[in-house]
C-alpha cells in the first residue's frame, strides 16, 4: 500500500483554502479545582445542565450542578491533563454518540471511541445520549416473544421484545451467562444485540467478546466498554450511550436487545459523582435520585406502536446482589422498575443446577403475552409445579414414609429439574424446547433414571431432527400445540423410547 | 496573611465565604455612600485602597488585621494614612471594617461592589485584550461600538497579551468574543483537521495505490 502524498496535501490545501474566518463566540468559565473526574467552575453563567463543555486538552465535560457561584462538571475522559485556571467554554449541544449499521460489530467507550482498533466509527448520524422515553400513545403491549435460548427461561420467565428484565444473582452465579445465551440465541432473528459492560474487569470484558465472536455473534453486536479503570462519569453514561445506540435500531422498526452488565456498579459510579459534587447523600450514601438514575433509563426500552413502525427494544439489567441481600437499595430499586426478574442462587449453582434459576421468586410480569401459544400449552403449569416439588423436597428430607402419589411427584420433579438443565453457550430453538419439555411434564421421562435424563433429551432431539425435521418446522410455523402436532411429537417419542437403553 | 496576598494575585479563585460577607457589607457601604450622594466616588476611592495601597504593601494590610493592635491604634492609623484623601463615608466604613475585624475581608467587598455599582447604573464592564497596546482613539471608537451594540454605558479595560498575533478578544461577563490571529488559526487547524480527515476517508480509495 502506498500513499499518494500530493494528493493528501491538495485536500488538506483546498480545506485551508475554503476556511472562513469567523468571529468566535464562547462561553466561558475558569477551573478552580479539579480531581476525581468532576471539576468546579467558575463562570459559565449561561450553562444549562446536561450541556456539553470543553477543556482546553480537548476533553469534554457535562454540566452536572449548577450551584449558584459555581458549576459542578463531570468530566468525560482524562482528567489528568485539565489545571487550575483552564478556561472552559460551553458547546451548546447535548452529548451525542454516532449510531446506525456502522456501531455493529465494534467494540466502543461510551462517547463511541472505538477501542477494538478497527478505526473510527463513519456514522451517519448521531443520537443523543439522553433522551425523555417515549410515551404511553406511542407505545403497545409486549405481545411478540425475545427467544432467550434458555428452557428454563423461556419456558417459565418468558421475556418478550420489549420487555424489561432483571438478572439478579450472588457474584459467580452465572448472571453475564444467561445475558450471553440470550446475545447468542439471537442469530438469524435479526435482533440487533448491544452489550454495555459497566465497571467490568477489562479481561472479563476480553472474554466476553472472545465467546460472542466464537459463536458468531459480534456480526450483529455491539460492546459499550467503561470498565473498572475508566473514570466514574464514563461509567455513569455508559448504559445512556448504549440505550441510544440500541434506540437508532427501535425507532427504526427494528428490534434491539440490550444487556447492562451491571447496573449495580453504574449506581456505585453514580454516588461518587454525586457525593464529590456534594449532593446529600442518602441511603447506602447513595444520593436521592438514584432511582430516577435507573427508572430513566429501563423506561427507554419499549415496544412501539404499529404507527411509529413497531419496533421494539429489550433490556436485561444485570444487578449483582452481596450475600443474596434483595432487599438492599439497588436491587429494590431495579425490581421495582424492571418487568419481572431471574433470580441466580448460588446454593443451586454450586449443586449443578445451572442456570441457577430460582424458580420460585423468578417471575415475569408479562407472563404468556411473550411466549408461543405450544410453549405456554408445554409449560403452563411447570413453574408452579416446580416450587411445590421444592416444598415437598425440603419436606421429603425430613425421612417421613411417603404415599406413592407424593414419591411420583418428587420423581418427576426432580426430572424435571435435570431437564432444565443446560449448558453454556447452546442456546436450545424454540421447537427443541417445546418437545424437551413436552417429553417431561407429560410424564415421559418417569421411567428414565435421573442421571440419564439430559442424555434422554439430547438423543431424543437428534432423533426427531433426524428422522422428523418436518415436525420441528411444523411447530414453529403453526406456533400452537394442535392435537395433530401433539400425536406427532407423543408417537416421536415412544418411537425413539423404543430405541433407548439407558 | 500569605493566602490573602495570594488572593489577590489570582482573582478567579473563588471562596464563598468572602463573596458573601462581601455582598452584605457592599450593599450597606453603597446605601450610605448613595445617602451621601457620591457613590462613584467611593467605589473609585475603594479600588484604589485595594489596588494600589493593600495590594502593594501587604505590611500595612497585616498591621490593620493585627490583633495585637488595639482598634483605638489601627483608628488612629487609618486617620494618619487616609483623611482627607478618601471619602469620609469611606474611612468610617473602613474603621467599621477594622474594630469589627473583617479588614481580611475588603477584596470580596471591593469585587461586590464595583459590580453592584455598575448594575446600578447600567454599565458594562469589558476587558479588551489585544497583542499591542490600544491607543486612546482606538479605545473610544471601540468604547462607542459596543455601546451602540449593547445599549449600555462601557467600562472599558484593556490588557496585552502578545501572544494573540493580532486583532483583539474582548470578554463581556462569561461571554468571548475572539477576533485574534490566535484564536483563529486554532479554530482553522482543529477544522482543516476534521475536514481533511473526512475527505481522506471517503476518497481513502484514489489516494492509496
Amino acid at each position: 500500500m502506498k500513499f499518494n502524498s500530493d494528493e493528501i496535501a491538495s485536500v488538506i490545501q483546498r480545506e485551508i483554502e475554503q476556511f472562513e474566518s469567523q468571529i468566535d463566540v464562547r462561553e466561558v468559565g475558569t477551573v478552580l479545582e479539579v480531581g476525581d473526574g468532576i471539576a468546579r467552575v467558575y463562570g459559565l453563567s449561561n450553562v444549562m445542565s446536561g450541556e456539553m463543555v470543553e477543556f482546553p486538552s480537548g476533553v469534554t465535560g457535562l454540566a452536572f450542578n449548577l450551584e449558584e457561584k459555581s458549576v459542578g462538571i463531570i468530566i468525560l475522559g482524562d482528567y489528568l491533563t485539565i489545571s487550575e485556571g483552564d478556561e472552559v467554554r460551553a458547546l451548546g449541544k447535548l452529548l451525542s454518540v454516532p449510531v446506525g449499521d456502522e456501531v455493529i460489530g465494534r467494540v466502543l467507550d461510551p462517547l463511541g471511541n472505538p477501542l477494538d482498533g478497527k478505526g473510527p466509527v463513519q456514522a451517519k448520524t448521531q443520537r443523543p445520549v439522553e433522551i425523555i422515553a417515549t410515551g404511553v400513545a406511542e407505545r403497545q403491549p409486549v405481545h411478540e416473544p425475545l427467544q432467550t435460548g434458555i428452557k428454563a427461561i423461556d419456558a417459565m420467565t418468558p421475556i418478550g421484545r420489549g420487555q424489561r428484565e432483571l438478572i439478579i444473582g450472588d457474584r459467580k452465579t452465572g448472571k453475564t451467562a444467561v445475558a450471553l445465551d440470550a446475545i447468542i440465541n439471537q442469530k438469524h432473528t435479526g435482533v440487533k444485540c448491544f452489550y454495555v459492560a459497566v465497571g467490568q474487569k477489562d479481561s472479563s470484558v476480553a472474554l466476553v467478546i472472545d465467546a460472542l465472536e466464537k459463536h458468531g455473534a459480534m456480526d450483529y453486536t455491539t460492546i459499550i466498554v467503561a470498565g473498572a479503570s475508566a473514570p466514574a462519569p464514563l461509567q455513569y453514561v455508559a448504559p445512556y450511550a448504549g440505550t441510544a445506540m440500541a434506540e437508532h435500531f427501535m425507532f427504526n422498526g427494528q428490534h434491539a436487545l440490550i444487556v447492562y452488565d451491571d447496573l449495580s456498579k453504574q449506581a456505585v459510579a453514580y454516588r461518587q459523582l454525586s457525593l464529590l459534587m456534594r449532593r446529600p447523600p442518602g441511603r447506602e450514601a447513595f444520593p436521592g435520585d438514584v432511582f430516577y438514575c435507573h427508572s430513566r433509563l429501563l423506561e427507554r426500552s419499549a415496544k412501539l406502536s404499529k404507527e411509529l413502525g413497531g419496533g421494539s427494544l429489550t433490556s436485561l439489567p444485570i444487578i449483582e446482589t452481596l450475600e443474596g441481600e434483595v432487599s438492599a437499595y439497588i436491587p429494590t430499586n431495579v425490581i421495582s422498575i424492571t418487568d419481572g426478574q431471574i433470580y441466580l442462587q448460588p446454593d443451586l449453582f454450586f449443586a449443578g443446577i445451572r442456570p441457577a434459576m430460582n424458580v420460585g421468586i423468578s417471575v415475569s410480569r408479562v407472563g404468556g403475552a411473550a411466549q408461543i401459544k405450544a410453549m405456554k400449552k408445554v409449560a403452563g403449569g411447570l413453574r408452579l409445579d416446580l416450587a411445590a416439588f421444592r416444598e415437598l423436597e425440603a419436606f421429603a428430607q425430613l425421612g417421613t414414609e411417603l404415599d406413592a402419589a407424593t414419591q411420583s411427584r418428587l420423581d418427576r420433579g426432580y426430572r424435571m429439574v435435570e431437564l432444565l438443565k443446560q449448558a453454556q453457550y447452546q442456546p436450545m430453538s424454540v421447537a427443541d424446547q417445546i418437545i424437551s419439555i413436552y417429553a417431561g411434564t407429560r410424564g415421559h421421562l418417569d421411567d428414565v433414571p435421573i442421571s440419564k435424563v439430559r442424555d434422554f433429551e439430547s438423543e431424543l432431539l437428534r432423533f426427531v431432527r433426524n428422522r422428523n425435521p418436518d415436525l420441528l418446522k411444523k411447530i414453529v410455523d403453526v406456533g400452537d400445540l394442535t392435537s395433530e402436532i401433539e400425536e406427532a411429537i407423543k408417537s416421536a417419542i415412544t418411537s425413539f423410547k423404543a430405541t433407548f437403553r439407558p | 496573611m500569605s493566602q490573602v496576598a495570594e488572593n489577590s494575585h489570582i482573582p478567579t479563585v473563588f471562596d464563598d465565604e468572602h463573596q458573601h460577607v462581601g455582598e452584605i457589607y457592599a450593599k450597606a457601604l453603597i446605601g450610605a455612600a448613595k445617602a451621601s450622594g457620591n457613590a462613584d466616588v467611593v467605589v473609585q476611592h475603594l479600588t484604589s485602597i485595594v489596588t494600589d495601597i493593600l495590594n502593594r504593601s501587604p505590611v500595612f494590610e497585616s498591621a490593620l488585621s493585627s490583633p495585637k493592635l488595639s482598634s483605638s491604634e489601627k483608628m488612629a492609623l487609618m486617620d494618619k494614612v487616609f483623611r482627607g484623601k478618601v471619602d469620609p463615608t469611606l474611612l468610617n466604613f473602613l474603621k467599621v471594617l477594622c474594630s469589627r475585624q473583617r479588614i481580611g475581608f475588603i477584596r470580596g467587598i471591593q469585587q461586590a461592589v464595583v459590580k453592584m455599582q455598575d448594575e446600578a447604573m447600567g454599565r458594562l464592564r469589558v476587558v479588551v485584550t489585544t497583542a499591542v497596546p490600544l491607543e486612546e482613539k482606538q479605545k473610544t471608537v471601540l468604547a462607542d461600538t459596543l455601546r451602540s451594540r449593547f445599549g449600555k454605558d462601557i467600562a472599558l479595560t484593556s490588557r496585552t497579551d502578545p501572544s494573540l498575533i493580532g486583532g483583539m478578544v474582548i470578554r463581556i461577563g462569561d461571554t468571548v468574543y475572539d477576533s485574534s490571529i490566535h484564536g483563529r488559526l486554532l479554530l482553522q487547524r482543529k477544522q482543516v483537521e476534521e475536514r481533511a480527515e473526512q475527505q481522506l476517508r471517503t476518497k481513502l480509495d484514489s489516494l492509496v495505490s
